[in-house]
């Protein structure tokens, strides 16, 4: 196929150009920037479009590359030959491959052909771009040694045919590693094999453990049966058991015959031996009933009265003979002088009573020591109570001697007002005069001034009347304080008198200000031509008035109201100052008077009260004095009272305290004291009494005693008379005797009665079981507890043994069922062995066809590389003139060269070298790939590195090759352009 | 009297291995079932004793409740007599261990041990020695009775571990050998009066075992036993050859299995034996014509002994990857069934096709 002509719309740096391709060499030379690769790179993406955009590196991204610098459509068209016809392509470029077009026409019809797709480059020459890059393409810096795509491999190689769908060896290998990877992942684990082995695991853990529990069910079978056995030994032996205690409950039943018979035998052999005993007792036979009865009844008494302790004879004590010897006090008597001494002790109980109590002691004696000096009697009590009434009346009386308190207030705020400067008489008057003075030169001074104060021309009459009011009620006030005072009313007598005086003043101001006022209106015009000389003296005048003012008030602008107030607060401040002062006379002369009466009183009470006494309290310490007197009196009286009845009853003690003693001596020789009279006589009542008793208990013992031997000696003679007859001799005590021949007599009967008992008993027993007496008993027999004993033992034994096969059979059925499975897991174990082994039969199948693939490619690839070499013989005859040395080419058609007894890459070797070898395997690899249509050849400026022998012979072999090919030749120097070629 | 021998039972033993567990499972009870049904036939014909001539079960596989079925089954026909001699496969018999055996199964032992029924006389011994000598030893018997004898072992010429020859048996007589052993029906004269007879098993388990099986009817009259085949297993088992020579496609194939498989009831178990030669274009896929099968039958296996056939001079000259490949697996040292099956798969890669395994 060949290119024939290509448009480039807009290509990185070309833009609008057009190029035509001849059938040989076309060389285009164009100096550096021009696009020489940029033109290579356009023929690339029009038959293989421009790759995704991805890569950043614009070396490896042709889409970011050459985007039309001026941004118009990015793309163009190529027209070539293929097969005889002709076809154009159009492209264009977008931003990604999605937004790329493509059009393949019919160059002869221009319509579009659907000859061949978008991949027209791989549809066309059988190579990927990358494929067609390392064939095709030879750039200016080659330096990659190796170009073995698959694609030029498989093109070397054929194995792509054009009517075959391509799968290619890649895509068998990948198809049989899928499948592969199926059975058994390349790496890790995962596919149907590991599945199978991890399956074969867990059925192998199975197995195992069916094994075991078949291993264990084994042994459990074995136990069993060892249970078994031991459970029928087990009960074979509690049989045998069951047996000896039947054999042994005989035997215990024979023993007990033999006892019982031997007990019976006994039995009536004591109870012979007992009777013939007690006849031989009583060889004369027995006391009937009757008589025993009787006996018994004798003996009880005779036996109680010859135990009966002899009773203690009873005697009078000494003491109270002797303390009786005189004769026994009557009842009476001792009741007669209780009496006394209870008289006697109230006597004494009074005499303790007799006399003030001790508070009162206490209080008298106090009271006597307060009047030590003497009591007072009522007239000197009384005395003092007047004495100290008048003094009260003196103290009221000299209270009043004074100012009242609101003179002594207003004494106070003139006292102030005046400070100490008071005004004479004389200065108020002058001052009257200096006021008068100065209105008249005033007067005479301004007769032409003329006031343009016409507010003063109507005011004077309303001032006029508001000072007549004033005057009025000032007078009104003073005439009301007046009368006051007249009624000893002193507040409101000092109150009202001195206001109605200032409100009396405050009227007369007004008056004389509207009269001032109406006089200045009158004279102003005449004073208006006021003479300076005039005006002076009043101005001087008026300083001193001030000046005089001014002592007394802040404010003198009202000068004849200031005077008035002056003189009226003078006049006050002169009386009150009189009377105060003949106040003071009065009081200071009654006061003495006062004092002497208060001296005269204090000094009497202070006698009983001493410095305690307080004047003031006069009348209260007079009143305690009074009372002290009077308690004093009665207290006194109270002690004499006492004394007389104390005396009284001091006799009358004393008289029965004798009487007493003199009673109780005749029995007490050791002295009788007052303290114990009480005691005394209660003993000598009681020591009278028992005296008393006593003799009556010896005269009753005695009588006592002589009736019961009496009695005595008729009992026994009774008793020997009923025991003769049977030749029995009582014992003593007579009673046990007779019981104890009494129960002789019961026991014989008794002993009668057992003796019928035993012997029907033992015809009883004969005739029950027989002669006993050939029964033999083993010796070693078991007895029967010991051997239920033995039984139960055996049997809960046994139990537990049942237990334990119960147990055993649960366990064995639950080892039977894992055991049971096992085969089933065999079987699965069998199944998955064999599943395995197929499936790594298969494997290992797909592995070798994938090695035997490789190798059949190995093998045809050395076929071609073979055609390659001889190919780059060829090219390097042409190219050099000695041979670059033994060249190597791989199966992956990577190229070494052959120095020093060793291959080498080419990256050893100089850059000429290297180009030369490389150059030659590139037209040898195309030779090899199209055998047939060969297709165009790009050369981007590939002789760069050659020197001039070898430039001149590759242009030479340039041309000669141009000759059956197309060979589009891209160079920017002149020195590389071949001779006699087209541009 | 009626008399059913068999034998081989194999209760619980393994299955074909490509039966799946639960298929495996499901013959099982189908076999135990058998027996079931033996014995129902034998109450229904009105036989009287039925011999076991041994290997009753997989003793290392049998399970509780197959040992409680036959004992309940036995005892359930109380009519009959069960008389079982063990076999080598119920050497270490624990089946019948902790059970309580119905009173009519009568076992035999190591010695020589006789029954009496009537004129019958079964006799039977379960020799232990390494030679089988015991068997020899044999009481005299009653030329008068009818005698059979039990025994398990193959019938051979000469003496020897589970081998029982037949020619010392002969004359002393025996009127019937109940043999157990070998799992197919056969029948031999012993001498002039008796004859030796497997009843074969009860049910194939595997390929190995194709063919009619069942058990054998005895009928003794005027002291003459006469006996007859009867077969009775639930399924049959096949191996069916199929050459699929010249066959090319999938439906070629599936015809011809369907042919060959003409005539077997759809409960049977079928082995298709593909044989002949393919090409490495033929259409062979297992798997398919498994699934097609396995439609029409209880179960399919199918196994493959075709072989590829490739003429080494057509890849002579052929340049591709393909021919190449071809003649490399050729001149390898793989089996012939490897390289049939390499080459196949590396064409089907080469050209895109699935790759059968």
């Amino acid at each position: 196929m060949k290119l024939i002509s290509c448009h480039i719309e807009n290509f990185g740096t070309l833009s609008k150009r057009d190029f035509t391709f001849s059938d040989g060499l076309t060389v285009i030379k164009e100096e550096n920037g021009f696009g020489k690769t940029t033109l290579a790179d356009f023929i690339k993406a029009m038959f293989y479009g421009l790759p995704k955009s991805g890569h950043r590196d614009l070396r490896q991204n042709d889409r970011k590359r050459y985007v039309p610098w001026n941004g118009g459509n990015f793309g163009g068209s190529l027209v070539f030959e293929t097969g005889g016809k002709k076809y154009r392509i159009e492209r264009t470029f977008g931003k990604s491959s999605s937004s790329d077009g493509f059009k393949l026409f019919d160059s002869n019809t221009n319509r579009i052909s659907g000859d061949y797709s978008k991949n027209i480059g791989e549809e066309l020459f059988g190579l990927d771009c990358g494929s067609f890059m390392r064939s095709a393409y030879i750039p200016q810096l080659f330096r990659d040694s190796s170009f073995g795509t698959d694609k030029i491999k498989e093109k070397l190689i054929g194995s792509v045919r054009d009517e075959d769908p391509s799968v290619g060896l890649e895509a068998a290998v990948d198809a049989i590693k899928k499948k592969r990877t199926s059975l058994k992942l390349y790496k890790g684990r995962g596919g149907s094999i590991d599945e199978t082995e991890d399956s074969l695991s867990d059925v192998r853990i199975s197995i195992d453990r069916g094994n075991e529990a078949r291993k264990r069910l084994e042994e459990r079978l074995v136990k069993h049966s060892e249970i078994q056995k031991k459970i029928k030994e087990k009960k074979t032996e509690t049989d045998n058991i069951r047996h000896q205690i039947d054999e042994s409950m005989e035997y215990g039943k024979n023993e007990l015959l033999i006892k019982e018979n031997k007990r019976l035998q006994d039995e009536k052999k004591d109870i012979e031996t007992e009777i013939s005993k007690l006849n031989e007792k009583y060889s004369g036979g027995f006391p009937d009933e009757g008589e025993i009865s009787e006996l018994r009844k004798i003996a009880g008494e005779l036996d109680m009265i010859e135990t009966r302790s002899p009773q203690k004879s009873v005697s009078m004590p000494a003491e109270l003979e002797s303390k009786f010897r005189n004769g026994l006090p009557s009842e009476e008597d001792i009741n007669k002088y209780r009496k006394k001494y209870d008289e006697f002790i109230s006597a004494d109980t009074e005499l303790s009573g007799i006399g003030l109590s001790e508070p009162d002691e206490k209080e008298l004696s106090e009271l006597e020591s307060f009047f030590s000096v003497g009591k007072p009697d009522d007239n000197e009590l009384d005395r003092l109570d007047s004495d100290e009434a008048a003094l009260s009346e003196m103290k009221i009386k000299l209270d009043s001697y004074g100012l009242s308190p609101d003179e002594r207030n207003e004494f106070s705020e003139l006292e102030e007002f005046f400070k100490d400067k008071v005004p004479e008489k004389s200065d108020i008057e002058e001052g009257r005069k200096k006021l008068e003075s100065i209105e008249s030169l005033k007067q005479k001074g301004k007769g032409d001034f003329i006031s343009a104060d016409k507010d003063l021309v109507g005011a004077e009459r309303p001032l006029a009347l508001r000072g007549a009011v004033f005057m009025v009620l000032g007078v009104g006030l003073a005439a009301a304080g007046i009368f006051l005072l007249l009624m000893s009313a002193p507040v409101f007598a000092a109150v009202l008198p001195i206001g109605g005086i200032v409100v009396f003043l405050w009227g007369l101001r007004l008056v004389l200000l509207s009269s001032y006022k109406s006089k200045a209106h009158d004279s102003f015009s005449d004073r208006n031509n006021g003479a300076d000389q005039n005006e002076g003296e009043a101005a001087e005048l008026e300083k001193e008035l001030d000046d005089f003012l001014l002592i007394y008030f802040s404010d003198i602008s009202s000068p004849i109201y200031d005077l008035t107030l002056l003189d009226t607060r003078l006049e006050r401040f002169l009386n009150l100052s009189r009377r105060k002062n003949e106040l003071e006379e009065k009081f200071s002369e009654e006061q003495k008077k006062y004092i002497d009466e208060q001296n005269k009183l204090g000094d009497f009470l202070r006698r009983y009260y001493g410095d305690g006494f307080d004047i003031k309290n006069a009348r209260s310490f007079i009143s305690d004095l009074r009372q002290k007197r009077r308690d004093c009196l009665r207290l006194e009286e109270k002690r004499r009272l006492s004394l007389d009845k104390k005396t009284d009853c001091e006799e009358r003690k004393d008289s029965l305290g004798s009487d007493i003693e003199a009673f109780l001596k005749s029995y007490y020789s050791d002295g009788v004291e007052s303290v114990h009279y009480s005691k005394l006589l209660s003993d000598l009542q009681r020591d009278s009494q028992e005296y008393r008793s006593i003799s009556d208990k010896i005269e009753e013992q005695k009588t006592s005693e002589r009736d019961e031997k009496e009695k005595a000696d008729s009992l026994k003679a009774e008793f020997d008379g009923i025991l003769k007859k049977y030749g029995i001799s009582p014992q003593r005590p007579y009673r046990d005797f007779i019981n104890a021949v009494y129960a002789d007599l019961v026991k014989l009967s008794e002993l009668k009665n057992n003796k019928n008992k035993n012997s029907i008993s033992i015809e009883k027993f004969v005739e029950e079981n027989g002669d006993v007496s050939g029964i033999i008993i083993p010796t070693d027999y078991v007895d029967a507890d010991t051997l239920r004993e033995r039984e139960t033992s055996a049997q809960e034994e046994l139990d537990s043994l049942s237990k334990k096969e119960l147990e055993c059979l649960r366990n064995i059925e639950a080892l039977r069922e894992e055991a049971e499975s096992l085969p089933a897991y065999e079987d699965e174990l069998e199944r998955l062995e064999q599943r395995l082994g197929e499936d790594k039969n298969k494997q290992y199948l797909l592995d070798e066809t994938i090695k035997m693939l490789q190798k059949a490619n190995d093998n045809l690839s050395l076929s071609y590389t073979a055609a390659v070499r001889e190919g780059f013989r060829t090219y390097e005859a042409f190219l050099s003139a000695e041979s670059e040395g033994e060249v190597f080419i791989s199966p992956d058609l990577k190229v070494e060269l052959e120095r020093a007894g060793a291959s080498r890459d080419l990256g050893y070797f100089s850059a000429g070298s290297a180009d030369i070898v490389m150059l030659c395997i590139r037209l040898s690899l195309v030779d090899a790939m199209f055998e047939n249509e060969k297709p165009f050849i790009i050369l981007d400026d590939p002789f760069v590195n050659l020197d001039d022998r070898h430039t001149e012979r590759a242009l030479e072999t340039l041309s000669r090759l141009s000759e059956d090919r197309q060979i589009i030749y891209l160079v920017c120097n002149s020195s590389r352009v071949p001779t006699n070629t087209n541009k | 009297m009626k008399l059913i021998h068999c034998s081989d039972l194999h209760l619980d033993s393994k299955m074909e291995t490509n039966l799946t567990a639960d298929k495996a499972s499901e013959r099982n009870r189908e076999i135990l079932g058998g027996f079931g049904r033996m014995v129902e036939y034998a109450v229904r014909e009105g036989v009287g004793a039925v011999l076991i001539s041994g290997d009753m079960f997989d003793t290392s596989r049998v399970t509780k409740k197959t040992a409680d079925f036959i004992l309940d089954t036995i005892k359930e026909a109380k009519e009959i007599d069960f008389f079982y001699l063990r076999g080598n496969h119920d050497e270490s018999a624990k089946a019948f261990s902790g059970r309580k055996l119905p009173e009519n199964l009568y076992m035999f032992s190591e010695k020589w041990k006789s029954y009496r029924r009537g004129q019958i006389v079964i006799s039977g011994i379960e020799p232990v020695s390494e030679d089988y000598g015991e068997i020899y030893d044999m009481p005299e018997l009653n030329c008068y009775d009818i005698n059979i004898v039990m025994l398990h072992g193959q019938a051979a010429s000469r003496t020897g571990r589970e081998l029982i020859d037949i020619s010392r048996l002969k004359d002393r007589f025996i009127d019937y050998i109940a043999l157990g052993h070998l799992h197919s029906y056969r029948c031999e004269k012993l001498d002039a009066r008796g004859e030796w007879c497997y009843s074969g098993c009860f049910e194939g388990r595997g390929f190995d075992e194709c063919g009619s099986k069942g058990f054998v009817v005895l009928e003794t009259e005027n002291n003459i036993i006469r006996h007859e085949f009867v077969p009775f297993a639930q399924r049959q088992l096949y191996e069916i050859k199929t050459d699929i020579s010249g066959l090319s496609t999938l439906s070629e194939i599936r015809r011809a299995l369907e042919t060959s498989a003409e005539g077997i009831s759809e409960r049977s178990l079928v082995s298709f034996v593909l044989t002949g030669s393919y090409r490495p274009d033929t259409q062979k896929d297992i798997k398919y014509f498994l699934s097609e099968m396995q439609r029409k039958f209880y179960f399919v296996k199918i196994r493959d002994e075709s072989r590829l056939f490739i003429d080494k001079n057509d890849y002579r000259y052929d340049k591709t990857i393909k021919g190449e490949f071809v003649r490399t697996v050729l001149d390898s040292d793989y089996t012939d069934d490897q390289k049939d099956r390499i080459i196949c798969m590396g064409i089907q890669a080469l050209s895109g096709e699935e790759i059968v395994l």
